[in-house]
């Protein structure tokens, strides 16, 4: 008795260590609004209700993740993680759910998605972050939309027009809404050191460019060999995530943009898009 | 010294464009941001985000007759209207509603108006309809029924926004006071 007893402890001892993290998505469908659209997405929400920022799983290196996946879209969906083998990626259909266990990930992000191509261009391709510090961490989750292409696929029309996308967002949003979003907005003291996730989850390749500070590369999925490069213009490919570090080295607020004009903009107006900012303080 | 020169036709130019208003969105953030009362509401002037098409189609008539040459004669009437508002096209709000609705008029007639609105608070007042199905709504415009054809359902309201920021500067020098 006293053995089992030793046993439970050590296992739970053990889990502790590791830790076993249970979340839940829904896959929710809505209207995303920036100053001058809205259109229809949809996105991976911690809740039953819409919200057009896509969440972020968030998890330490050796937990274990026990996922749910709850389907409340009025078509079928499936659950991929880019990289990731052997997980169930059969048909989540409308009002069901799924749970998956993965463990043993290395610390990076991850890239989870709908593989059916217009439901990940609809917004289903978020992000699984595996973390092995101690730092604050931000997501820039960048991804651009044609909105005649959403009005279409709202009203179940296959969209045949060639891709030139007017509206430009940073998870989920567009500035100037950024500039109050605390998931976008990078806040910190001079000296911190602070993980920057660049997630490019859209069809077209951006450049992102950060005022005020340079920023060093540490990961890529894409581009290896961009790793140890300190830079303050990045390509950023399509499906690309990289894993940057910030050491502001002076206050102040900057912007981190796109450098292709046309992804600063909302409705064709300057300033917009994909526009964010650092507010770092002394 | 170098001096750079701008002719004025740039200068003008770039005023019109700093004067620019934009199209945004009309929703609960701007009403409750500008604390817009229902009168003020009624002075904006609202724009269309996407074509509307409303058609609605008389019943068919029967009438069967007989010819001079005794031929029987069955002859079929039936009529279509067709109500088209282009994206763009300028409305105003003629009724303001208690669950987030307002009646917008594109036309002369204040009884001719469209119902868009945003109960569940998505972020836009869409074109509200009795009934959607298969994209097709039912509604009702200046007393009749009519579809809303497919694609009129992606319409929501906008209205322009413009901003001027008065600035002004007064400098004062004080010559001192003396016992």
């Amino acid at each position: 008795m006293k053995a089992k007893f030793i046993f439970i402890f050590l296992l739970q001892a053990s889990l502790g260590f590791s830790g076993v993290v249970s979340d839940t998505i829904y896959i929710n469908s809505g209207f995303l609004v920036t100053a001058t659209d809205s259109f229809y997405v949809l996105s991976y929400n911690d809740s039953p209700t819409f919200n057009q920022s896509n969440y972020v799983i968030n998890i330490d290196k050796d937990d274990t993740l026990l996922l749910s996946i709850k389907n409340n879209h009025s078509q079928k969906h499936n659950f991929n993680i880019d990289g990731i083998s052997g997980i169930d990626t059969s048909a989540i259909l409308f009002g069901s759910f799924k749970t998956i266990s993965i463990s043993g990930l290395q610390p990076n992000a991850y890239i989870f998605y709908d593989n059916y191509v217009y439901n990940s261009y609809l917004g289903l391709k978020s992000v699984l972050v595996v973390k092995d510090y101690n730092y604050k961490h931000y997501v820039l989750n960048v991804r651009e939309f044609m909105t005649d292409w959403n009005d279409k696929l709202f009203n179940s029309v296959t969209p045949t027009s060639s891709y030139l996308p007017n509206c430009f967002t940073v998870n989920g949003k567009s500035y100037p809404d950024t500039k109050t979003d605390s998931l976008s907005k990078i806040v910190g003291n001079v000296g911190d050191t602070i993980i920057v996730y660049m997630v490019n989850s859209g069809l077209y390749h951006h450049a992102m460019h950060t005022h005020g500070y340079h920023i060093l590369i540490l990961k890529s999925n894409k581009e290896p060999h961009k790793i140890g490069r300190s830079k303050d213009s990045i390509a950023l490919y399509t499906d690309e995530v990289l894993m940057t570090r910030v050491v502001p080295d002076q206050p102040g607020m900057y912007p981190i943009h796109d450098h292709n004009l046309i992804s600063v903009t909302n409705g064709g107006n300057y300033p917009g898009g994909m526009i964010t900012m650092f507010h770092i303080m002394p | 010294m170098k001096r750079i020169k701008f002719s004025p036709l740039f200068i003008i130019a770039v005023l019109a464009l700093s004067s620019c208003s934009r199209a945004i969105v009309f929703n609960d953030k701007v009403k409750d941001e500008y604390n817009l009362s229902p009168n003020e509401i009624k002075g904006l002037q609202f724009y269309t985000s996407h074509d509307i098409m409303l058609e609605r189609r008389e019943d068919e008539k029967k009438e069967k007759g007989t010819s001079s040459s005794g031929t029987l004669v069955i002859s079929e009437k039936s009529s279509s209207e067709t109500v088209l508002i282009e994206r763009g096209t300028k409305g105003v709000c003629v009724k303001v509603f208690d669950d987030n609705k307002i009646a917008i008029a594109f036309e002369a007639d204040d009884n001719k108006y469209l119902v868009f609105g945003d109960p569940n608070r998505i972020g836009r007042y869409s074109l509200f309809a009795a009934e959607w199905k298969n994209g097709k709504g039912i509604l009702e415009y200046g007393g009749q029924n009519y579809y809303a054809m497919p694609g009129s359902g992606n319409c929501y309201l906008k209205i322009k926004m413009k901003r001027i920021k008065k600035y002004k500067k007064s400098v004062k020098k004080v010559g001192g006071r003396t016992v």
